[in-house]
């Protein structure tokens, strides 16, 4: 029951913040200077039709009544329409959205794939060789910015060898695989580190508390201890960087997507920007917000199932 | 918004070493087909740029790249030439000028018909420029047609209520697209959704910002043409990722490439004649650039060359006039083109006896590197001569709202034409208050309709001549370098040929191998 309600109460939460985000995301593109009106029309407009213009979409009127009526649009799941193409945001939305999941979700596979073993490596032997291997090459990673990663990886992968496209998402499942390797390998090199340096520091606390040792005395082996009661004990705090790494993910993905023009939602925001087309901006400036705090709250949920210790707090 | 051309960023170390050396700054707008024998059919042709296509609605083009795609479905009357300085027929085999009725006869090739396999009258047309006519961005362009009419339908007869001898020119627009008549039994927006046009393809898949497939359309008036099968186009924000894309072999055309990153594409770059004005616009009603003597000063003080080599990479040439060159009744002005002189412009400083203490906004758009290079330039020069600028690097809405409202001292901006004649670049002029220089219209206005009534190619260009002249002798707006536009086209693609402005028809390219 403890669980439940501090699930609901996160979910509870999540409103006002949405709302928040909503009004921040609105008030910010209202007081960025130009005028949406020329942007729809064309610069050969003439004032009277300028004015014309800005009087259908309400930009005359107060803010508040402006305000009002994008949030009433917004709980009818409408994103408004596009001041370029005149399309349903929307629609945009749903096509760049799996491009920027499936990076996404490799990206985060591949994260973890590396982080977990290079930090159990770490904390098994820490300050040993090893050790010190793992943490380096983390503070390599760390230094190197992603576009300057995908750009090197292009450059010493892509297009030498063939393997892999140097950019595009393909059209099949098989290409979109292809396609999507080497930024994901860019995304993980950008989020592994923190990972890494995370769960090797809660592996090392973990391995020396008394339970640890009481079952290693009881005759468990080392294998068995990391897998049934260490790694479980570790996670934790890793899930909660991971989940806090998830805005640096969504927004890595404007970087990689754009260094590997995969059509996703972060090349659609830039584009967007580029364009001033206020409605996608907004739109995509929102699926971004939501994305971020339905990953927090994701994380809340899974560190409160692993650790009971939440129930309590709740 | 209008596209800047030269748009571009600082390229990244990495890609700096990666580049290889620039072979040739040439014109190169054709790639031959005879050493690649007859032209062959099929294949995909793969097209990237950085701009966004602004949708199926003629009326709200507003970048070359949206230019371009319209014309590919929507196609006008007539056809512009690849030397930028004539028109082709297209869907019109002829077209001619009665200036005692003030009428225009465009006669429609027999057979065309729209990708639906209905015929293209005289009807669609009429039904066409009425929609041309209503749109509040290009449509005080068809302002002189009075009456559409049609005898047959293969004639169209446009009534002009003025003298109008400029209308083909018009015709050629991307904003005189013929569609169908009531669009094909549809509403608007459901034609643009999903156009039909009696262009060399048609649309099968498209998407604000996304991914453009076009299919060939098996109708096409021309026969045998188009040669490709499909065009995909895709939108890379990123000029550093388009050039890896071209090199990888990903993509067989890559347009609009910015000079930062020409070296990538090396033998690849077509560089087109220079076609597009970079201009430092004064605004006239601010003291003391209400001064004739302190704009010419300025003008006297910028070294023209720097900003040829330097930002522009030598992609373009000093301007000789305010007018985009290259193009057709492009005329020379009488006046001297202007030069680096800092004695001369000292003097003329001194002469004009007015205390220029101040510090001088020039507004940019920052989203184009180009410009941003070229601002710092032009302000490292005028203080040498005593003229303090603080620059002011806008996104382009901000910076489309104080040009417009002509609330900054200087603007700094590029612009050229979309069609083989001075129609544009006039009518721009006329209609951005000089330029943003709030200079004085009225001249001006009486050149463009005199333009327009001109029979002759030398009266027009005698016009064009005075219109330079004018510029130069009031130093309003002070061109500052005649910019190339740069396509990159792989080897394997035959039947390229671009206009200097950068357009080119997708149905005459072919790929071999």
């Amino acid at each position: 029951m403890g669980r439940f309600r501090f699930v609901l109460k996160r979910l509870l939460l999540t409103i006002p913040l949405l709302l928040g985000i909503v009004l921040l995301v609105f008030l910010v593109l209202k007081m960025t200077p130009g005028d949406p009106a020329r942007q729809i029309v064309g610069l050969r407009a003439s004032q009277a039709q300028l004015d014309q213009v800005r009087a259908q979409l309400g930009l005359n009127d107060p803010v508040v009544t402006q305000y009002v009526r994008y949030v009433g649009r917004l709980l009818h799941g409408d994103l408004g329409y596009s001041y370029k193409s005149l399309q349903p945001v929307s629609s945009s939305i749903a096509e760049r959205l799996p491009v920027t999941l499936w990076l996404l979700g490799f990206g985060a596979a591949l994260t973890m794939l590396i982080s977990i073993p290079c930090a159990i490596i770490s904390a098994l032997r820490p300050n040993k060789a090893v050790d010190h291997v793992v943490r380096g090459l983390g503070l390599v990673g760390l230094t190197m910015p992603s576009f300057w990663v995908g750009i090197v990886l292009i450059l010493l992968i892509a297009l030498p060898t063939g393997w892999f496209p140097a950019g595009g998402f393909g059209d099949t499942p098989q290409e979109h695989l292809r396609s999507i390797v080497l930024p994901s390998i860019t995304l993980a090199i950008s989020i592994a580190p923190f990972q890494i340096r995370s769960l090797r520091a809660s592996l090392i606390s973990v391995r020396g508390s008394d339970y640890v040792a009481t079952g290693r005395a009881m005759g468990l082996t080392e294998s068995r201890l990391m897998r049934r009661f260490v790694l479980r004990n570790a996670s934790p705090p890793t899930i909660s960087i991971l989940a806090l790494n998830t805005g640096f993910l969504l927004f890595g993905a404007v970087v990689i997507e754009t260094t590997f023009a995969l059509p996703g939602i972060g090349q659609g925001i830039v584009l967007a920007a580029r364009g001033r087309d206020l409605p996608a901006i907004q739109g995509y400036t929102l699926l971004f917000a939501v994305l971020v705090v339905a990953v927090y709250l994701l994380a809340d949920i899974v560190t409160a199932l692993l650790d009971p210790r939440v129930e309590i707090q709740a | 918004m209008r596209l800047k051309l030269l748009r571009g960023i600082t390229i990244g170390i990495t890609l700096a070493l990666a580049a290889t050396a620039c072979t040739s700054h040439g014109s190169g707008s054709a790639t031959g087909s005879a050493v690649a024998g007859p032209p062959q059919h099929g294949g995909t042709l793969h097209v990237t740029r950085s701009e966004s296509f602004d949708g199926w609605d003629q009326d709200k083009a507003s970048a070359y790249a949206s230019y371009q795609t319209l014309e590919a479905v929507l196609e006008p009357l007539l056809r512009s030439a690849a030397n930028g300085k004539d028109l082709e027929p297209g869907i019109a085999t002829s077209w001619t000028y009665d200036p005692s009725k003030l009428t225009w006869t465009f006669v429609l090739r027999a057979g065309v018909t729209f990708s639906d396999g209905k015929p293209v009258t005289s009807a669609d047309v009429a039904f066409s420029e009425g929609v041309w006519a209503s749109g509040p961005n290009f449509g005080s362009l068809y302002s002189a047609i009075k009456k559409v009419e049609t005898p047959n339908p293969q004639t169209v007869v446009f009534d002009m209520s003025t003298p109008f001898t400029t209308l083909p020119i018009l015709m050629s627009w991307s904003s005189s697209g013929i569609m169908p008549k009531d669009y094909g039994g549809r509403t608007k927006q459901q034609f643009e959704t999903s156009p039909i046009g009696a262009g060399a393809f048609t649309v099968t898949s498209w998407s604000p910002g996304g991914t453009i497939i076009l299919t060939r359309n098996p109708h096409y008036y021309m026969t045998g043409r188009p040669y490709v099968d499909k065009i995909q186009i895709d939108v890379v924000a990123d000029p550093n990722e388009r050039a890896v894309l071209f090199q990888s072999g990903q993509t067989d055309i890559s347009e609009y490439v910015s000079p930062n990153t020409a070296q990538q594409y090396g033998d690849a770059i077509k560089a087109l004649p220079a076609s597009q004005v970079e201009h430092l616009s004064l605004n006239t009603t601010r003291a003391p650039l209400d001064n004739l003597d302190v704009r010419q000063a300025i003008a006297a003080a910028i070294d023209y060359n720097a900003i040829v080599k330097g930002p522009a990479r030598g992609y373009g040439l000093t301007p000789k006039g305010i007018l985009p060159p290259n193009l057709g009744h492009w005329a020379a002005p009488t006046q001297p083109a202007y030069t680096l002189n800092l004695d001369k412009a000292r003097q003329l400083l001194a002469a004009a006896g007015v205390q220029v203490g101040r510090t001088f906004e020039i507004v940019y758009d920052s989203g184009d590197g180009l410009d941003d290079l070229v601002a710092q330039i032009v302000q490292a020069d005028l203080a040498k001569i005593g003229i303090t600028v603080k620059l002011t690097g806008l996104e382009t809405g901000a910076f489309l709202d104080r040009a417009y409202g002509l609330s900054a001292d200087m603007v700094l901006w590029s612009y050229g034409a979309i069609s083989p004649d001075m129609l544009d670049p006039m009518g721009w002029i006329l209609g951005t208050s000089w330029l943003f220089t709030n200079f004085e219209t009225k001249t001006l206005k009486a050149q463009y309709n005199a333009y327009n009534a001109a029979t002759s190619d030398q009266a027009k260009e005698q016009i064009v001549t005075q219109v330079q002249d004018d510029a130069l002798k009031n130093a309003q707006a002070i061109p500052l370098a005649d910019y190339q536009v740069l396509q990159a086209v792989s080897p394997k693609v035959h039947g390229f040929a671009s206009a200097p402005w950068g357009l080119y028809y997708w149905d005459t390219i072919w790929i071999k191998g």
